[in-house]
This record gives structure tokens, sequence and C-alpha cells, in this order.
């Protein structure tokens, strides 16, 4: 590749890493913005307290100086107090006592005695001052703390429908991608039937293929109306009385199961007679959706363990499908049942499905009175899947 | 006579395709990853590549085209995909491929497509 080729390149990856990260930028701006706006606002108000507290402190020192200055010209010598004593802000006292800055002697005439302020009103406008400060930073503070927790709450909100928006997007490109993978083998079957002589022992392993293909399209659109319904309001089972042990040995024998009867291994300790609530068709549901995932993940080397006994303290049925297959996390025992969630991390990404099948079969275990619960002991090991269902009297 | 490899997941997909290509004379070798299909061009080489992107085995097939073409191999590569997002398209062609086809695909067209890619390598 040429040299402009690559530059090409790396300003075309720039552009779009710009492009992807533009409304993290815009944010990011307007956040600062905002702040230093708030810290600006913050600032201007404490100094607009500050020069106030000032401005009135000066005021009273000019109100001393002025009674001072009235006292110091009496020209008669003698103190004329006048309406101070009446004054609770301005005080006459002999000049040794008060070294107080705010203080002023009566000079000439009255070296012994001073006018100060009163130390009440200095201490409630020190007060009132500090208050005012506090309030001032307080606000600010609380004006910040607010805007950033808004922030933050927005932040949550757009990632998580962003989120959303991508499992979406995703679900409807594996969806996509369900859907045109069969099409486009059987259009290319027909297209070769139509163009091509193909003898009876050519054609007989295609016809299988095209069968199991359509049998996959059939299990898509089946899962996509069961999740569709299952989200709905009105969705209703058919419940009843199943005797489980004869159901599951018919299923497991069945001649649609995608896997050969004798790598399945059946051992039912449950009594034949034993019955739990629950509707055939949501179980059925449920271990199409389990056998479907063993044979997709665990491929031609599945050994599928099915259990089914009874658990007398519980009065539950459990049926366990256990395979030799990939395994998970342990902590991932809970995420599998998400809506259209596949663990891409540790699962081939190639595999079909759209991610709907564990949340859908652990819904109807859910609204069958049951539960569905899936363990592993880790990737490699494979996993086991267990379905309780509620006992009855049979 | 042409040697096409084929490298598709999808067992039907795959043996339409080797079975129409075969029919219009070529030798065709499939392979379901992508692994082995470079080890098989180390030794043997081919004219076209037909080359799926979602495989299995841990290496899709976008990957494996930027393997082959950084090892030097210089012969056409047609991707077959369902994803039709613009995105995948362009960074598929700009990794190196020569032509891309979305699927559900016309055989006719593939063919076609195939014959066109052969005529252009000369």
């Amino acid at each position: 590749m040429s040299p402009g080729g690559t530059l090409e390149r790396q300003a075309g990856h720039r552009i779009r890493w710009l492009a992807a990260r533009k409304y993290h930028l815009l944010f990011g701006c307007s956040l600062l913005s905002l702040a230093i706006l708030i810290g600006w606002w913050a600032v201007h108000i404490t100094s607009t307290v500050e020069e106030q507290h000032r401005m009135k402190l000066e005021f009273m020192d000019l109100r001393v100086q002025f009674y001072a200055a009235l006292m110091g010209h009496n020209n008669v010598g003698i103190p004329a107090p006048g309406p101070l004593p009446e004054d609770d802000r301005i005080e006459v006292v002999p000049c040794p006592a008060v070294a107080a800055p705010l203080t002023h002697p009566l000079q000439p005439f009255h070296p012994e005695l001073c006018v100060r302020i009163a130390l009440a009103p200095v201490q409630r406008l020190q007060r009132e001052h500090r208050l005012r400060r506090t309030m001032a930073l307080g606000e600010a503070g609380l004006s910040v703390l607010l805007v950033f927790v808004t922030a933050l709450m927005f932040y949550r909100l757009i990632t998580a429908e962003k989120r959303a928006a991508r499992e979406l997007q995703e679900l409807w490109s594996r969806v996509t991608h369900e859907l045109k993978t069969p099409i486009t083998g059987l259009k290319a079957l027909l297209q070769t039937l139509q163009g091509q002589d193909l003898s009876r022992d050519e054609l007989q392993p295609l016809v299988g293929m095209a069968l199991k293909e359509v049998e996959r399209q059939e299990k898509l659109a089946e899962n996509l109306l069961v999740g569709q319904r299952l989200s709905g309001e009105f969705h209703r089972l058919a419940m009843k009385d199943l005797r489980i042990v004869p159901f599951v040995e018919d299923y497991f024998s069945g001649r649609n199961l995608q896997i050969d009867s004798d790598r399945i291994s059946v051992q039912v300790t449950a009594d034949a007679q034993t019955a739990v609530r629950a509707d055939p068709n949501a179980v059925r549901v449920i271990l199409d959706n389990l056998v479907d995932n063993a044979v997709k993940y665990s491929g031609r080397e599945l050994k599928l363990e099915v259990s089914l006994h009874e658990d007398e303290e519980e009065e539950t049925v459990r049926l366990g499908l256990s395979d030799n297959g990939p395994g998970f996390k342990p902590d991932k025992a809970e995420t599998i049942f998400d809506a259209y969630r596949r663990l891409e991390d540790e699962l081939p990404s190639n595999k079909h499905g759209t991610g709907m099948g564990l949340h859908i079969s652990r819904k109807l275990a859910e609204d069958m009175g049951g539960s569905l619960k899936a363990s592993s002991r880790g990737p490699g090991t494979g996993s086991t899947f267990v379905l309780s269902l509620a006992r009855t009297g049979g | 006579m042409a040697r096409i490899v084929v490298v598709e997941d999808e067992e039907l997909i795959s043996t339409m395709l080797e079975l129409n290509l075969k029919k219009n004379g070529f030798d065709v070798t499939c392979f379901d990853c992508a692994a082995p299909m470079l080890q098989h061009l180390e030794k043997e080489g081919c004219d076209v590549i037909l080359l799926d992107i979602m495989l299995p085995g841990g290496m899709n097939g976008d990957e494996a085209l930027k393997i082959l073409r950084e090892k030097g191999h210089q012969m056409p590569v047609l991707m077959l995909t369902a994803r039709r997002e613009l995105d995948m398209r362009v960074s598929t062609l700009d990794d190196g491929a020569d032509d891309y086809i979305t699927k559900p695909f016309d055989m006719y067209e593939l063919l076609a497509r195939v014959r066109a890619l052969l005529r252009r390598a000369g």
C-alpha cells in the first residue's frame, strides 16, 4: 500500500475517532464552562460580601471620627457626649483602656477620653459577614455539586441509551444474519437445481442440508415470536398437570433432535407418575433452546447428560442438562439470561442465535412458577442447566 | 484450470459454492475456518479466494485478509458476508479485498464476479 494511502487511512481513523467522541467533547466543554461560570460567580459574590463588610466598617469608623472631631472641638473644654450615651454603637471610654484601631482620642482637649465603636455591633457585623461569606461559598459549592450530579445523571442516561441502541443494532445485525444465511443457502440450492442436472446421489445430501436450514429458520422465527409475545401483557400459558417423566423420555427419543441418541444419557430417579404444574409447549420451548445451545457450542463432540429427580424438601422436580461444551465463567451465570445477551468474549462469535433463547426460557420457567438456573466451573468445563418445576399431587 | 479457495462455515452455502464452481470448470478447495486456509496458501497458492467474514476458530475473514496481504499474497479476494454496513464494506476493501458480495447473493452473479476477477488478474 502506498504511503499516501496509509496517510489517508490514518486521517480517516482520526476523523472517525473525533466523530465518535464529538458528543463527549461537547459535553465535557459545556460542563467545564458551567463550572468556570459558577466559580467566577462564587468569587464575585464573595468579593462583594467582603467589600460590603469593609464599607460598613469604614462607615462606622467615619462616624467615630466624626464624633471624636465633634467632641474634640468643643471650645468649652468639657466633653459633650450629647446623644452619645443613648447610642449603643458608639461609646466614650478612658483612653488608656482602649487600644482598638477604631478608637480616636479626643485630642487635643480631652486626651484622657476616647471614642470607639462599641464591641457588640462590631461582633454582630463580623458574625453577619462570616455568615454571608459562608452562605455565598456554600451556594456556589452546592451549585457546582448540582451541576456535576445532573451531568453525571445525564451521562449515565445517555450511556445507557447508547448501550441499548447498540444492543438493538447488534440484535438486528444478528437477526439479519440469521435470516439471510439460510436463505442464501436455499437460494443457491434452487439456482443450482435450475441450472444444473444433479443426480439423485448428489441431490440427497443437499436436500438434508436444506431441511436443516429450514428448521433453523423455523426455530429463529419461533424464538422471535415467543420473545415478542412474552414482552406483551397478554401471554397466557396453558398450565396443566404434566407427567414429566414420560414427557422428557419422549422428548429425548424424538426424531427431531439434532444429535444422535447415543450422545445423550438420560437418568431418571423421579417416579414415573410424578406430575408437575406446567405448560407442555413452554417446557418444549425451554428444552429446544437448551439442547440447541448445547449442540451449537459443543459441536460434534457433544455429550449430553439429562437427569430428572424429585426434590422432596422443596416439592419440586428438577430437570438437569449437562453438556461438555465451552462452559462459561461462574460470574456469568446470571447475565447469560439477559435478553439479546451472548457471551461474545468466551464463545465463538460466528455461532447462530439472537441471544433470546435463554432469556425466553427463564421467563417461561418463572411464569410457570418454576426456575431455570445455569452453572459452570469455568470456560472449557461444560455447563449445567437446571429447570425446576413445582410438583403436584399427580 | 483456475484454483479457487472457498472459506465459508455454513455447510449448505459452502457445498453449493463448491458444486457450482466445479461445474463451471474451477478447481475448488473449501475450508470452514481461516487458519487452515492460510496454511494451504503457503503451500499451494490459488487464483481467487472467496472469503466469508464471520468465521469460527478465533479468526474472522477480515483478519485473515489482513494477514494474507501482509504476507504478500496478491491474488484477488472476494468477500462474502451477510453484513451490509458501509463501514464494513469500506474497511474490508481498504484492507485489500477486491470485491464484496452480500448474502443472499445470486449464484450467477457470484460466478460472473469470479470470472471478472480472474480476467483482471490476467
